[in-house]
């Protein structure tokens, strides 16, 4: 059964819990009951480092998107995710924190894959804000940085179509 | 590479199913104090378990309730026979069941360093029925030992040995000295923490063939139809 799975990782996690919590409606994500506890308890989508959705385009093809809370404490997860994914996202918020975590997570990614990846915004960046991440973040010239607002379900699918449109640049034809 | 970590920061059942998703081989081994336990996984799946003479699924559940220790992921073939049946899916369903039982029953034995101490007189004039781990765990009470000493000479599986104890406790058999409120070995109740829906991912090297260009551009479309 071919299935593509893409990662997304949010320097922040109430960032990451907003794009979750975003792609509900067109996703399997953190309704399933196996998230919850059955007294209704459970971690709240903020906090936890992983949450994972599913869209069936057909019984037998399937995108998967992880999302993942780009703390530190997570990398681990990212290197261990990042071996089995087609591409990946990175999306930070406006703090040096977002950005120092960033350059670290894309250091760590790159290492592990050289699959395709794209690096955004939460933020309605500047072209003086995208080349300065693009100089903080080491991206080569010709790599965009693109706008995401971890809020808005549209704004998440054209970032993970811009990420689908690099995987199918790469994929093999059949 | 291996994958080394504080269960004080990431819980063990976040790890176990991360092994899982990756679908990787290796052995788990898991450091608190002076206690070793060992999770062999070939392929994501659990195959044997083992804590001292403790062996199999008992083992995995007990895993669930550390929130102490550090934990090491040495990826690499393994060769223990199969001797866990459940899948990991399952394993941890039932360990989320268990981990609500053991939540509840830490809430009432709160303090390791409390010593459980024979209560003769309360118990006075009642008849008690003892199930063999409540009897068992009774030679070991002598007013010297912890709750975590009792637990860890009892030999028995984690959950169940405190299982025994709070039942003493209930039944008044048994009562606790020197308990600090709510300052327990395993720190402040934890919910369990599952890593989002995975578990329901169909694989993608399932059936053997990968995605092709015109799979990626036929969700690009869907996507972009939603």
């Amino acid at each position: 059964m071919p299935s593509v799975k893409i990662m997304m990782v949010v320097t922040d996690g109430p960032s990451k819990a907003q794009a979750t919590e975003a792609l509900q409606p067109i996703m399997v994500t953190a309704d399933d009951p196996l998230s919850r506890r059955p007294d209704g308890g459970g971690r709240e989508r903020g906090d936890r480092p992983l949450d994972f959705g599913r869209l069936s385009v057909r019984p037998d093809l399937s995108l998967h998107v992880y999302v993942v809370a780009g703390d530190p404490r997570n990398d681990y997860i990212c290197q261990i995710l990042i071996r089995d994914m087609a591409a990946y996202a990175l999306v930070l918020g406006p703090s040096a924190e977002d950005q120092a975590s960033a350059a670290s997570l894309l250091e760590i990614l790159a290492k592990a894959s050289d699959r395709p990846r794209l690096v955004a915004t939460n933020w309605a960046a500047t072209p003086e804000d995208q080349a300065g991440l693009r100089l903080a973040l080491g991206l080569a010239p010709h790599e965009p940085v693109a706008g995401c607002n971890c809020a808005d379900l549209g704004s998440i699918k054209v970032l993970l179509i811009a990420l689908l449109e690099q995987v199918a640049a790469t994929a093999p034809a059949a | 590479m291996a994958l080394t970590g504080s269960l004080t920061e990431t819980e063990p059942v976040d790890v176990v199913q991360l092994i899982s998703m990756g679908r990787k081989s290796g052995v788990l081994r898991v450091v608190d104090g002076h206690e070793r336990i060992e999770i062999h996984f070939r392929d994501g799946q659990v195959l044997d378990a083992a804590h001292g003479s403790q062996r199999g699924e008992e083992v995995v559940y007990d895993l669930f309730t550390r929130r102490a220790g550090r934990f090491t992921f040495e990826p690499g073939q393994v060769t223990a026979a199969k001797a866990v049946e459940r899948s990991v899916e399952s394993l941890i369903l039932e360990g989320m069941r268990r981990m609500d039982h053991w939540n509840e029953i830490r809430r009432r034995l709160p303090d390791d360093r409390a010593r459980p101490v024979l209560a003769a007189d309360s118990a006075a004039g009642t008849e008690i029925a003892l199930g063999p781990e409540e009897g068992h765990l009774l030679l070991l009470i002598d007013s010297r030992r912890t709750i975590a000493d009792v637990v860890e000479e009892s030999g028995l599986p984690r959950l169940a040995a405190y299982e025994a104890l709070d039942a003493l406790v209930a039944s008044r058999v048994v009562r606790l000295e020197g308990s600090a409120p709510s300052s327990a070995m395993a720190g402040p109740e934890q919910p369990v923490g599952l890593v989002g829906a995975g578990l329901h991912a169909p694989n993608s090297t399932d059936g053997g063939r990968p995605a092709t260009r015109g799979d990626v551009l036929e969700i690009i479309e869907a996507l972009r139809a939603l």
